[in-house]
């Protein structure tokens, strides 16, 4: 399957969700629910998958930005995430949230926990690999729920890959890369 | 692909992954790549149950499980502990395309199996040489 095809596949999901075939007699009724009710199924795994993959990114990010010495390690996990986050966010309209439990929630303290980066980069290291041990794990439920083959093959790929990252991660993390 | 169809396929590059990892195991020398030779111990008896949790899967599903061929044609010419490597490399990642498909065309508990099976042969592959990637087992993206 060529990319443009399994992109076709997510964004044959997204504008069904778009473009679904509702009655006006059901409009009223349909505006009244939360978005998700009418949001195709997948577009909302993808929205979830989206989330997720985002979190994980910025965390990235951060932890770069205030461990210079980390950024070396972190160049490979970067640009997976970014490489995820860019063919799950052509499959999700601009007006498609994720779902309570995947999105982040702002704190009134300060940025949120998931990216909030520990001062020792040891620590800092050991919370990203976790971040994609739990990307890992949350990816692949994403890919199990699916219900086009197509794109849950995309997710199992794409949790695979956050098992690789955590795996070279926790791997330089032992060796000491994250210092002491 | 049909789920059954996604089935016989895993099982038929399970026994040839069983094939290239008897004759990797083979020549491996233990005294001389020890890690090598574990790993590919290793591998070889996760791939051999995996043929025969496939082997009841296809059985489960009212088929009769495709056979093994009489041999396969290696990677390379394995001979060389690079090569030896380079095998077992290719071979993962050949598993790891094949379960990659069949996580497209199954669901449920055959579905998890091929999730499961995914990301272990993405990170077995590491053990082997190779690197991470954006997404494994799925070439074209």
């Amino acid at each position: 399957m060529s990319r443009r095809a399994a992109l076709a596949v997510l964004a044959a999901a997204a504008a069904g969700a778009v473009a679904g075939c509702t009655p006006a007699r059901e409009q009223h009724r349909v505006r009244r629910r939360h978005v998700e009710a009418k949001v195709d199924p997948d577009v909302a795994v993808a929205a979830d998958a989206l989330a997720g993959q985002k979190a994980v990114l910025e965390l990235i990010a951060a932890t770069q930005e205030r461990h210079k010495g980390l950024a070396q390690v972190l160049t490979q996990p970067l640009t997976t995430q970014q490489a995820h986050v860019a063919v799950l966010a052509r499959a999700v309209p601009d007006d498609v949230s994720p779902s309570p439990s995947t999105s982040p929630s702002p704190s009134p303290s300060g940025p949120d926990r998931r990216t909030r980066v520990p001062g020792d980069p040891a620590r800092a290291l050991q919370k990203v690999v976790r971040a994609e041990q739990d990307l890992r794990t949350s990816t692949k439920r994403l890919a199990f729920n699916a219900e086009s083959g197509a794109f849950a093959r995309i997710l199992g790929s794409m949790a695979a890959a956050a098992a690789q990252q955590a795996a070279v991660l926790e791997t330089a993390r032992a060796a000491g890369q994250g210092g002491s | 692909m049909t789920p059954l169809q996604a089935l016989q396929h895993t099982l038929a590059g399970e026994h040839a992954a069983v094939y290239v990892y008897g004759v990797i195991g083979a020549r491996v020398s233990v005294s001389q790549q020890p890690d090598l030779w574990q790993r590919v111990g290793e591998a070889y008896d996760l791939h051999r149950d995996r043929r025969d949790n496939l082997t009841a899967m296809v059985r489960a599903a009212g088929a009769d499980p495709v056979a093994a061929e009489v041999s396969y044609e290696l990677p390379n010419e394995a001979r060389t502990p690079g090569q030896l490597q380079q095998a077992a490399l290719e071979t993962e990642q050949r598993c790891a395309a094949v379960y990659a498909d069949m996580v497209g065309s199954t669901s449920g508990a055959n579905r998890q199996w091929a999730l499961d099976a995914l990301e272990d042969a993405s990170v077995r592959l590491l053990g082997f040489g190779g690197q991470a990637e954006p997404f494994p087992g799925v070439g074209e993206l």
